[in-house]
C-alpha cells in the first residue's frame, strides 16, 4: 500500500504537468485561423438551417423504421410505439 | 494516529487521499479555467412555423411545427417548439385487423441553454400526447468548444416515462381506454422507461473540411409492444389464419454510431456524406446512408438535394406467420421490425428577404419522396378475384411496399 502511494505521489507531478501541456493547446493557435474559417461560416455548410423541419423528418424515419439516435439530437418520446 | 478508509477493496490512508482530492480539484478547475477563457455563442434569436404533410400506406399526417428561440442577455437561450399532428389511418395493420380511424397527437417542447464561457449548458423537456399514448422526456447536455474552437465535445443524456393504453368500445358502443395489459393472463405494467446516453465531437479538420461523430446507447424498459397489433399463425398453404397477440420482450438496448462529413465546394456549394450503424438487443441491426449537396443561386436562392438509403435486419422474434399459437416466448409480426429497406429522395427551395440588418425572413419549400421495400412482410389484404374478395393463402401474398410524400412549407424569421 505504501508503495503504491508513493508511486501516486511521484506520478501527481507528472500528470499535472501533462495536464497543463494538454490545456495549453487550448491557447495555442488553431491549424484553422478564425479568419480562415470563412467556408465553414457560410450557411451552405450549416447543419442545422432547418431545425423543425430536421426533427420532423427524423420523426417520421424513427416510427417507421425499427432503430433510431446518433443523430446528434437529443432523443424524445415519439409517441409511435 | 492516521485512520484509514475501505473503498473499493482497497485500504486507502485519508490524508493523502484528501491531498489528491484537492490536487485534482484543482486541476479540474485549472483546466476548466484554460478552455473557458473565451467566450463561446449561442443560436441566433429565430421563430419559425412549418406545415407539414405526410400521406403514404393508407397514412395521412399534416399539421403546423412551431420554434420560437430567443436570448436573454448573451448567457441564456430560451425556447418553445411545438407540434400538432392531426392523424388519419387506414394502414395495412389498420384495415386488416381494425376499422380506419382518427386522432391528433400534441408534443411541446420547452428548453433553456446556459452558456458559461466555451461551455453551453442545455435543459430541455418533451411531452409528446395522442388519446392511447403519453410520453415525458427530460435531456441534459453538456457542450463544450475547445482547441480554438476547432473541436466541440457534447454529452447529453436522457430519461423518458411513457404511458400505453388501449382504446376499445365498450358494449354500449361508448369510447374507453384502458391499460390493463395481460401476457400469458398476468397483468403487466403498462408503462416503458427509457434512457439514452450520448456523447458527440464536431472536428474541423481543414479550411473547407467538418467531421462530426455521434454515439448513442439507449435503454428501454416496460412495455415495448403496440397492444392492438397481432400475428397470425397456421400453414401457409392455407387461407385459414388465426391471429393472438404479440409478447414482446420488456427490455431493449441499443447502440447507434453516425459519421458525418460536410465539405466545401469552391464554387460555393456544399456535399454532405453520412452513415450510421445501429444494433440492439432484439437482433435488428441496420445501416443509414446519405448524401446531400446545397447549392445557392445568388444570395437569395438555396436549393438543396439529398437521398437517404436505410437498410435493416429483423428482430430475433419477428415473423411474418407462426406455424402455431404460441410458437416461442416473443412473437411480433410488426413491419417496424421486419427486414426492409427503404430509399428517400429529398428536395428543398429557400428563398431569403432580408428586412433590415437585424432582422431577416426566408421561406422554403420541401418535398420527400420515401420508398419502403419489406422483405419478409407480405400483404395480408384481400385481393379481388373473379370480383369477389378473397383471403390468398400466406406463400401466395405479394411482399408489401409503399411509396410515400412529404410535403413542408416553412417560414422563419430571424432577430
Amino acid at each position: 500500500m505504501t508503495s503504491t502511494l508513493t508511486t501516486m505521489k511521484r506520478l501527481l507531478p507528472l500528470l499535472l504537468t501533462a495536464i497543463v501541456i494538454l490545456t495549453s493547446g487550448c491557447t495555442i493557435q488553431p491549424w484553422v485561423k478564425p479568419y480562415e474559417r470563412a467556408a465553414l461560416a457560410d450557411e451552405v455548410m450549416s447543419g442545422d438551417r432547418h431545425p423543425s423541419v430536421d426533427d420532423y423528418m427524423d420523426h417520421v424515419h424513427e416510427v417507421r423504421e425499427g432503430s433510431r439516435g446518433a443523430s446528434g439530437t437529443a432523443g424524445g418520446g415519439c409517441g409511435c410505439n | 494516529m492516521k485512520r484509514s478508509i475501505v473503498f473499493a477493496g482497497l485500504r486507502r490512508d485519508r490524508g493523502t487521499l484528501k491531498v489528491l482530492q484537492r490536487c485534482a480539484v484543482c486541476a479540474s478547475a485549472f483546466f476548466l479555467y484554460l478552455i473557458s477563457a473565451n467566450a463561446g455563442v449561442l443560436p441566433e434569436d429565430r421563430a419559425e412555423v412549418v406545415g407539414h404533410i405526410y400521406q403514404g400506406g393508407g397514412v395521412k399526417v399534416y399539421g403546423p411545427t412551431v420554434l420560437v428561440r430567443k436570448k436573454i442577455g448573451e448567457n441564456i437561450d430560451l425556447s418553445v417548439a411545438g407540434d400538432e399532428d392531426f392523424v388519419s389511418s387506414a394502414s395495412i395493420d389498420v384495415v386488416t385487423a381494425a376499422s380506419p380511424y382518427k386522432e391528433v397527437r400534441k408534443q411541446w417542447s420547452p428548453s433553456v441553454s446556459y452558456l458559461h464561457g466555451k461551455t453551453t449548458y442545455s435543459l430541455s423537456y418533451l411531452k409528446s400526447q395522442e388519446p392511447d399514448y403519453l410520453s415525458n422526456n427530460g435531456s441534459f447536455t453538456i457542450s463544450e468548444d475547445m482547441f480554438g474552437d476547432l473541436t466541440t465535445v457534447t454529452l447529453g443524456f436522457s430519461r423518458g416515462w411513457d404511458h400505453v393504453r388501449q382504446h376499445v368500445k365498450d358494449d354500449s358502443g361508448k369510447d374507453s381506454f384502458v391499460d390493463d395489459f395481460k401476457e400469458n393472463n398476468e397483468l403487466v405494467s403498462p408503462r416503458l422507461d427509457r434512457r439514452d446516453y450520448r456523447i458527440g465531437l464536431s472536428q474541423i479538420l481543414t479550411k473547407k473540411l467538418i467531421m462530426s461523430a455521434n454515439y448513442e446507447s439507449a435503454a428501454q424498459e416496460g412495455f415495448l409492444r403496440n397492444p392492438y397489433r397481432r400475428v397470425r399463425y397456421g400453414d401457409a398453404n392455407s387461407s385459414d389464419i388465426q391471429y393472438q397477440p404479440e409478447i414482446y420482450p420488456h427490455t431493449r438496448t441499443s447502440n447507434a454510431v453516425g459519421l458525418e462529413a460536410r465539405y466545401y465546394l469552391d464554387y460555393r456549394a456544399s456535399i454532405k456524406l453520412g452513415y450510421r450503424y445501429y444494433t440492439d438487443t432484439w437482433g435488428i441491426n441496420s445501416h443509414t446512408g446519405d448524401l446531400e449537396y446545397v447549392h445557392p443561386f445568388g444570395s437569395r436562392w438555396l436549393t438543396e438535394w439529398s437521398v437517404r438509403y436505410y437498410s435493416q435486419s429483423k428482430a430475433d422474434f419477428y415473423a411474418d406467420l407462426f406455424p402455431y399459437f404460441n410458437a416461442q416466448n416473443f412473437l411480433a409480426r410488426d413491419r417496424e421490425l421486419a427486414t426492409f429497406n427503404d430509399i428517400s429522395f429529398h428536395v428543398g427551395v429557400t428563398w431569403k428577404i432580408p428586412v433590415s440588418t437585424k432582422l431577416s425572413f426566408a421561406t422554403s419549400l420541401m418535398y420527400d419522396r420515401i420508398q419502403y421495400n419489406y422483405k419478409d412482410f407480405r400483404d395480408n389484404r384481400d385481393v379481388l378475384v373473379d370480383g369477389k374478395l378473397t383471403a390468398l393463402p400466406p406463400n401466395q401474398q405479394p411482399l408489401y411496399k409503399y411509396g410515400a410524400n412529404v410535403f413542408m412549407l416553412q417560414g422563419s424569421l430571424n432577430y
